[in-house]
């Protein structure tokens, strides 16, 4: 069942368009006060509320399974002959590309979630702390620290002047601007913002699914030992 | 015995005047008794085969007895001579001897039996010089006397007494032989017994004792002695048939056995036996196809195109609908179903997918469907009934094995193709025929017959032989083991598409599998630049629906149906090896049969070849030994002998075998019409073609052809009987030739002994009268007119007698 309410609550919070997603869309998380936003994080209200519904749903329904010794898809078999649910969906293996397609586009989207989120927060970093902290700081007191311990040493003054000159006008310049260009770039490329919590919420489904799965393969196993032992105890 | 001389009387007291000498027309033979007193055992024996072989019809009468030294009791001498006369004294001897010729009546009141006691007295030493034993051989007469009228004669070998005994007197003709002859030349000591030999035969088969008689009378005084020498020409008529009799074989059985074939013949031979074997191979593969179709509704009817060529089957069909299916599942797919023309159109795709789909469950009836399939093939098989009644392959099995018979036995003889013909021997050069290119013949159609291979199937151009079924004596739970273990496996072959077609989704589950990748397909497809959300939701949801439709496309409808068309296809090898498995087993059964018979007909031809050749090698050595045998002399004993009249006999008695009406042919309804090659290969023909069981023993189809060889060499011999005779033998001897034989006989006759004052010197000639005429008779001028001539029975020789009496 963790498949079924992954496609009713997929439809439902991200469907394109349509969905309820964009609604529940809430205002981003500033990066230390820089005036830039974690990216996606507008969409963890919706990412919330769908997964907790989606696990809800499906936790509640096993638990209902379990209690009730009542299994779902065994009664629509039953009810729907044709549908083969079970033997034809849940246990199948093959076709292996359209059966994991779903999978596969998940931990795409995921990965380019992550590296999105990952990067512009690594180059805010870079770009606001870790760059002026050096060319203020580091390298000069470097400088004056390696003078005032070895003077008279020829080479270390020029090492000192090639510190605080040099390589702070490198990193205040260049590489500043490189990083900056690096960030607006990531920051501009445009993902639609469903693009994380629906693959989150389709891997999870996926675990489940195979949990679930496996869970019902013995259930079946069992149900059917149970039939042969009464067939056998009443010819 | 009218002719018999009387015995001579030494009470005769009146003189009377001899008539003309005249040889009379022929003479009672009586029975002898011949008392061998002497220490020469050598010669003895000799002497005694000698004249058992000249006198042989009245040694096989048993007219001539024998009794030696080493058979006389010397305590009662007389008992053992009386014994020995009383089987001369045997009415069924003398009947034989009336029926025979050799005596003119029965003895009876008026005419008592006359026996002749002849003995040979060599000085043994025994007596120890004594002539007691000669005087008691004498008593045997006084005690046969009221009986019978025995004739005492004595052969005295060596010096004589000085006066004669009067024990000797009771004996005559009293003859003497000494190693001196008259005139003083030295002789051998065993010329003495030589001698003997011809005195005993002339004294038993001639007129002998009638003509000593005769010259008797003309003397003044009473005889003391008898001095003679002897000489004879025999040709020996028994051996010259035995010796024919014994190298016949050599041509008689030459054209059967004595012309190995050459390696052109055999290879020929080989080329047509084998076609004809493949023949035979190729009707009964034939015929155990036929079986396959005759099947009942419902029965598992199989249908076979046949390869006759290679001896194989190239497709076997089951034609049974609801069999097919128990055993291969709804629907057959692959290489298998263009087979049965019962593939699925790939426009009905979704019947082929609910097709593919559907539960593949293992029959559990399965074993016993197999089982009870196996059954009524191995039944129909072996029991079904063909047209003419027989069952199974065995009219057809009958039919081809008659044909190679009739095919195998055209290399015995020509006479046995049957009417029909056959178009293996017509329009080319004719094979080779007789004994050993029958046996050639068979023994190749038994190697080629005995090669295993009954039957193949081939697939896709390769030939893979059928193991034959290894039914043994329990055939049903060998079957049943078969089905069970072949239901076992089908069973796994189909679990194992049942367990890969489990893991196939359905449409169904492939979209809801799909139906959560949509909106991410989206979203990612909106990463591109100038991306539109709707643009890329249409974009991703064609994609999604193509990627499915292939997916299921690719695994459905080419990897499910591939496997399940291998798997068919070795459910069917299996069923198809197991059917002509089956099949080959029942088509050896048969083979093996026909090949039984072919190795026992193999071997019994052989066997007889073996004999014959035998029998064949043994006449060549015969002749070989024959051949070199000339008329050669020994003292004055001619033996004559013809071998080139032998060969020129055999060729021609060999010649009337081959052609012989006396030897049976075989049974046969256009027997008038048929013309064999020889009558000896007809006569093997009709004593082994088509083989009896049990066959006649070789030995005795031997025995029947030499009884045959025997009577045509008799017709001739009966035909040419002069050449047996020793006046038409001795003319083939230089020394001999125109008469010169009266010379050498007279030469060789010098009377063995000295004689003070001999009187009355005579010359007889034991001779067949009608050889006495013309110019190498009487009228050569060898001959002497004083000699006399007189009647033997002796037909094959020629006896000369010399002699001169000594006075008393």
């Amino acid at each position: 069942m963790a498949w079924f309410y992954l496609i009713l609550v997929a439809f439902v919070f991200y469907a394109p368009v349509i969905g309820l997603s964009a609604k529940l869309m809430g205002s981003g998380i500033e990066i230390f006060d820089t005036g830039i936003q974690i990216p996606f994080s507008e969409s963890f209200r919706p990412l919330i509320y769908s997964w907790l519904i989606w696990f809800l749903l499906w936790i509640l329904t096993r638990w209902i399974e379990s209690r009730t010794d009542f299994d779902v898809l065994y009664w629509t078999d039953q009810k729907w002959r044709g549908a083969h649910l079970r033997k034809r969906w849940m246990y199948a293996e093959r076709p292996p590309i359209s059966l994991r397609l779903a999978e596969y586009l998940a931990d795409a989207g995921l990965a380019i979630s992550l590296v999105k989120v990952v990067g512009v927060v690594l180059l805010v970093l870079i770009l606001f702390f870790v760059l002026p902290w050096l060319v203020e700081t580091v390298l000069p007191g470097l400088a004056a620290s390696l003078v005032s311990n070895l003077a008279g040493v020829e080479w270390i003054e020029a090492f000192a002047g090639w510190l605080v000159k040099d390589l702070a006008e490198q990193l205040a310049g260049s590489v500043t601007m490189g990083t900056e260009e690096l960030l607006r770039d990531l920051w501009y490329f445009d993902t639609p913002t469903s693009l994380l919590p629906l693959s989150v919420l389709t891997l999870s489904a996926v675990r489940a699914h195979r949990q679930e799965r496996r869970a019902r393969y013995w259930g079946d196993m069992e149900r059917k030992q149970q039939e042969h032992k009464q067939a056998v105890a009443s010819p | 015995m009218t002719s018999q001389t009387p015995p001579p009387s030494r009470r005769r007291t009146k003189k009377q005047a001899p008539a003309q000498w005249q040889a009379g027309t022929s003479c009672d033979v009586l029975p002898t008794l011949v008392v061998l007193l002497t220490d020469n055992d050598k010669e003895a024996k000799a002497l005694e085969e000698d004249l058992k072989e000249r006198l042989w019809p009245i040694v096989a009468i048993g007219a001539l007895q024998w009794l030696t030294q080493s058979k006389i009791d010397p305590n009662e001498p007389i008992s053992s001579v009386v014994q020995a006369c009383e089987s001369l004294l045997a009415l069924h001897l003398w009947q034989r001897l009336v029926d025979e010729g050799y005596q003119s009546r029965l003895p009876d009141h008026r005419h008592r039996a006359h026996i002749r006691v002849v003995v040979l007295w060599d000085q043994p030493s025994s007596a120890g010089g004594s002539l007691d034993l000669l005087a008691q051989i004498l008593e045997v007469k006084r005690q046969l006397e009221s009986r019978a009228e025995v004739l005492p004669v004595l052969i005295w070998l060596g010096k004589p007494p000085a006066d004669l005994p009067d024990s000797l007197l009771g004996y005559w003709p009293r003859i003497r032989l000494e190693t001196i002859a008259l005139g003083g030349t030295q002789v051998e000591p065993w010329r003495l017994y030589e001698v003997s030999q011809h005195i005993l035969v002339s004294l038993i088969a001639t007129e002998l004792t009638r003509a000593i008689e005769y010259i008797r009378q003309g003397l003044d005084k009473e005889p003391a002695w008898l001095v003679l020498g002897a000489s004879a020409l025999v040709a020996n008529p028994h051996q010259t048939q035995r010796w024919l009799y014994q190298v016949m074989p050599k041509w008689a059985l030459e054209g059967l056995v004595a012309a190995p074939l050459t390696d052109a013949q055999r290879l020929r031979i080989e080329k047509v036996v084998e076609r004809q074997v493949d023949g035979f191979r190729r009707a009964m593969l034939k015929e155990a196809t036929e079986s396959l179709k005759e099947a009942e509704p419902g029965k598992g009817k199989w249908q076979a195109d046949l390869d006759e060529e290679h001896l194989a089957v190239r497709c076997c069909v089951l034609e049974d609908q609801d069999m097919r299916r128990a055993i291969f599942g709804p629907c057959l797919v692959g290489p298998l179903a263009s087979l049965w023309r019962d593939d699925f159109p790939l426009k009905k795709i979704p019947l082929l997918l609910s097709a593919l789909s559907r539960p593949f469950r293992p029959e559990r009836d399965l074993e016993l469907l197999l089982r009870n399939h196996y059954n009524e093939i191995f039944d129909r098989l072996q029991f079904w009934l063909s047209a003419d009644g027989s069952r199974g392959l065995a009219s057809q099995v009958v039919e081809q094995t008659k044909s190679l018979k009739g095919f195998l036995g055209a290399f015995l003889d020509r006479g046995l193709v049957p009417a029909e013909g056959l178009p293996i021997l017509q329009g080319q050069e004719a094979l080779p025929a007789g004994l050993e290119a029958a046996i050639y013949a068979l023994m190749t159609a038994t190697e080629r017959l005995a090669v295993e291979g009954d039957l193949a199937i081939q697939q896709d151009g390769e030939k893979e032989q059928i193991r034959v079924a290894a039914l043994g004596a329990d055939n049903k739970r060998y079957l049943q083991a078969v089905a069970r273990g072949d239901a076992d496996i089908i069973r796994g072959y189909r679990q194992r598409y049942e367990r890969f077609a489990r893991t196939l989704a359905s449409p169904l589950g492939v979209a809801l599998y799909l139906l959560p990748a949509w909106p991410l397909a989206t979203y990612l497809l909106n990463l591109l630049p100038d991306s539109s959300l709707g643009r890329c939701m249409l974009v991703a949801g064609i994609s999604l629906l193509l990627i499915g439709a292939l997916d299921l496309a690719y695994w459905w409808l080419i990897r499910a149906r591939r496997l399940l068309g291998e798997i068919q296809q070795r459910i069917y090898n299996l069923l198809v090896h197991r059917v002509l498995g089956l099949m080959a087993l029942t088509i050896r059964d048969y083979r093996l049969w026909a090949l039984r018979w072919l190795r026992d007909s193999g071997y019994l031809l052989m066997d007889l070849y073996t004999t014959l050749l035998e029998k064949y090698q043994e006449a060549v050595e015969a002749w070989q030994s024959i051949e070199v045998t000339k008329s050669r002399a020994e003292g004055g004993l001619y033996r004559l002998a013809a071998p080139w009249k032998i060969s020129e006999w055999a060729k021609a008695a060999a010649k009337n075998v081959h052609d012989s009406a006396l030897l049976p042919k075989p049974k046969n309804e256009d027997q008038d019409k048929i013309k064999y090659d020889s009558a000896v290969t007809a006569f093997l023909a009709s004593e082994f073609w088509p083989f009896a069981d049990p066959p006649t023993p070789v030995q005795m189809v031997w025995y029947r052809l030499n009884d045959v060889c025997v009577q045509e060499a008799n017709r001739l011999i009966e035909r040419d009987q002069e050449f047996l005779k020793a006046s038409m033998l001795a003319e083939e001897v230089e020394a001999l030739r125109e008469g010169k034989r009266w010379d050498w006989l007279a030469k060789q006759a010098q009377p063995l002994g000295m004689v003070d004052q001999p009187a009355s010197p005579f010359t007889i000639v034991l001779a067949p009268e009608n050889y006495l005429g013309g110019n190498t008779g009487r009228n050569s001028h060898y001959w002497q007119d004083d000699w006399v001539t007189a009647y033997t029975r002796q037909e094959y020789e020629e006896i000369c007698i010399r002699g001169v009496i000594e006075l008393r």
